[in-house]
């Protein structure tokens, strides 16, 4: 059977790319033998096309990001940069814990973050977190900074001095950024639970 | 009461006589409302600056400050004699509540900020700087602090009870400390429980508070102390004590911040707070009643009282930089004079 030079690109092209997907180690390479010529010179155009097969092998690694939904490991605290790091600092500073971090979607994935009042805050919490929103400025720079200190703001203009804080925050980063805020009175009603519970409670002191 | 007119020498008939009187009675009937309308403009003393009353020196004839619990609360409210209003207290202004002011009681505002007040942990001069953090202040001398977590702790000479120091050193201190370091079931969600909870000190042999005094005898305590402290001990003093006593004790970073002007100016000092002076001035107030707020509000703004030498500066409280306070002045113009 004789192959041209052009059918031969065409059939090893698709190889190339079957083979970068189940790429053996270099190690593995050099230890294995010649598999016979369709091998040799599916490897020889795989070397060929290698960095732009890199390179293609990320733009779809991209492209599937946009589709698949994303991975919570890439969003713990753990993984964030310094910065994001202090904006949580901030949070925590007026009293807003990170309680929940919702990762995932289809077509348009799906990342938010909720904050989550861990207490009620004080005068004190207050200018904590002021003082925090003066040191991230003289220390982080950008749109995200800016962002971030935008937010905190808000927390502590809505809750500070007023009737109401700021009980839960929702940050969304994906598909597109957007903020929610939840206000909540400082003085208000309890729930038909927790009055039970308390009334429990005064029962039982009464006994 | 006027006197009773001669006319072509005859003396005071019987109409002047009763015109005098009629005057004489209608001067005690509306003599409450005359008092009423009266210019000066009444001040307010936060309990947060109660301490610093004494320290704003008024004219003679200038109204007394009248102590309150919540002094821009008691400003903002309407009053019905349309009277301005000043108040003096120690923190942050908030937005809302300046508008909210604003809105209640009918009036404009203006809040100027007379200067700094800090808490300064410091050693006796020649020890080594240990470098200090809120929660480990709060691991080693609160009484909310699980014992035994502390690292060499050692010993700490706290301000006396209900002094400003005091307050900062709990409020600023303590609590950051607190709900910092435990977990946060164990901190009270309430604010004021929470507040009481983390800013006690420890009951142990650790702490020892200075006893109540004069600002003289408070220095006399800290001099006697730096003078026989074991190592690792640490005092919790006010900024004026510092200055009174530099070449005797050094300060300690708290936070990595050193407590110097600069850093308090910037507000990233953590144990400090302003000092405010906030004018509530009905939009109804007459051109007297401003006249008067102001030659009260220069009183409070000379250089006596909030200059580096002045009466402030005596309590503790740093001073702004010249150009600021010069600045706060033509605010306050500008201010009253607006329409």
């Amino acid at each position: 059977m004789h192959l041209s030079r052009r059918s031969l690109n065409l059939l090893a092209l698709p190889l190339a790319c079957w083979l970068f997907a189940a790429t053996p180690s270099a190690a593995q390479a050099e230890a294995e033998p010649s598999r016979g010529w369709l091998s040799d010179a599916a490897t020889a155009v795989s070397n060929g096309f290698g960095s732009a097969l890199d390179g293609a092998s990320a733009t779809l690694r991209t492209a599937w990001s946009f589709v698949l939904p994303e991975a919570p490991f890439d969003f713990v605290p753990e993984r964030l940069g310094e910065s994001d790091l202090a904006f949580i600092a901030m949070m925590q500073a007026a009293g807003l814990s990170l309680t929940e971090i919702e990762a995932g979607g289809g077509l348009l994935p799906d990342v938010r973050y909720r904050f989550v009042a861990s207490r009620e805050p004080s005068a004190a919490d207050y200018a904590r977190a002021a003082r925090a929103l003066t040191l991230h400025k003289s220390s982080y720079s950008g749109l995200r900074a800016i962002a971030h200190r935008r937010i905190v703001r808000t927390v502590l203009e809505a809750g500070e001095g007023g009737l109401y804080q700021v009980e839960m925050l929702e940050i969304a980063v994906r598909p597109w950024p957007s903020v929610r805020y939840v206000l909540a009175a400082r003085e208000r009603p309890i729930d038909v639970a927790d009055r039970r519970l308390l009334e429990a409670l005064r029962e039982s002191q009464q006994r | 009461m006027p006197p009773a007119t001669k006319v072509n020498g005859c003396r005071p008939g019987v109409i002047g006589r009763g015109v005098s009187a009629l005057a004489l009675a209608l001067g005690i009937a509306f003599a409450p409302t005359a008092q009423a309308f009266s210019p000066q403009p009444v001040l307010h003393l936060d309990a947060s600056a109660a301490a610093l009353g004494a320290a704003l020196a008024l004219p003679a004839d200038a109204p007394a400050w009248r102590a309150t619990p919540d002094a821009l609360a008691t400003a903002c409210t309407a009053e019905p004699d349309g009277a301005i209003r000043i108040a003096l207290l120690a923190g942050s202004v908030p937005r809302l509540r300046d508008a909210t002011c604003r809105r209640s009681a009918a009036a404009q505002t203006l809040v100027l900020t007379l200067g700094h007040e800090a808490l300064v942990f410091v050693v006796p001069s020649g020890r080594p700087m240990v470098p200090l953090d809120s929660v480990a202040v709060f691991r080693a001398f609160g009484a909310a602090a699980p014992r035994g977590t502390a690292a060499a702790a050692g010993t700490l000479l706290a301000p006396a009870a209900g002094t400003p120091s005091d307050a900062l050193l709990g409020a600023m201190v303590l609590e950051h400390g607190c709900v910092t370091a435990l977990p946060m079931g164990a901190v009270p969600h309430a604010a004021a429980a929470r507040s009481v909870f983390c800013a006690a000190l420890s009951e142990g042999n650790n702490v020892v508070r200075r006893r109540p005094g004069s600002a003289a005898e408070g220095v006399a305590q800290i001099r006697a102390w730096a003078a026989s402290a074991p190592a690792g001990a640490i005092a919790a003093i006010s900024l004026a004590e510092w200055i009174e006593l530099t070449g005797v004790v050094t300060p300690v970073p708290l936070d990595g911040v050193l407590p110097t002007a600069a850093n308090l100016a910037a507000g990233i000092y953590p144990a400090s707070r302003q000092i405010k002076l906030a004018f509530v001035v009905p939009r109804a107030a007459s051109q007297p009643a401003r006249n008067a707020a102001l030659d009260t509000g220069f009183a409070l703004l000379a250089e006596a009282v909030i200059g580096p030498l002045g009466t402030l500066a005596g309590r503790g409280v740093t001073s702004l930089p010249p150009a600021t306070r010069v600045d706060a002045r033509l605010r306050l113009v500008d201010f009253l004079e607006a329409p």
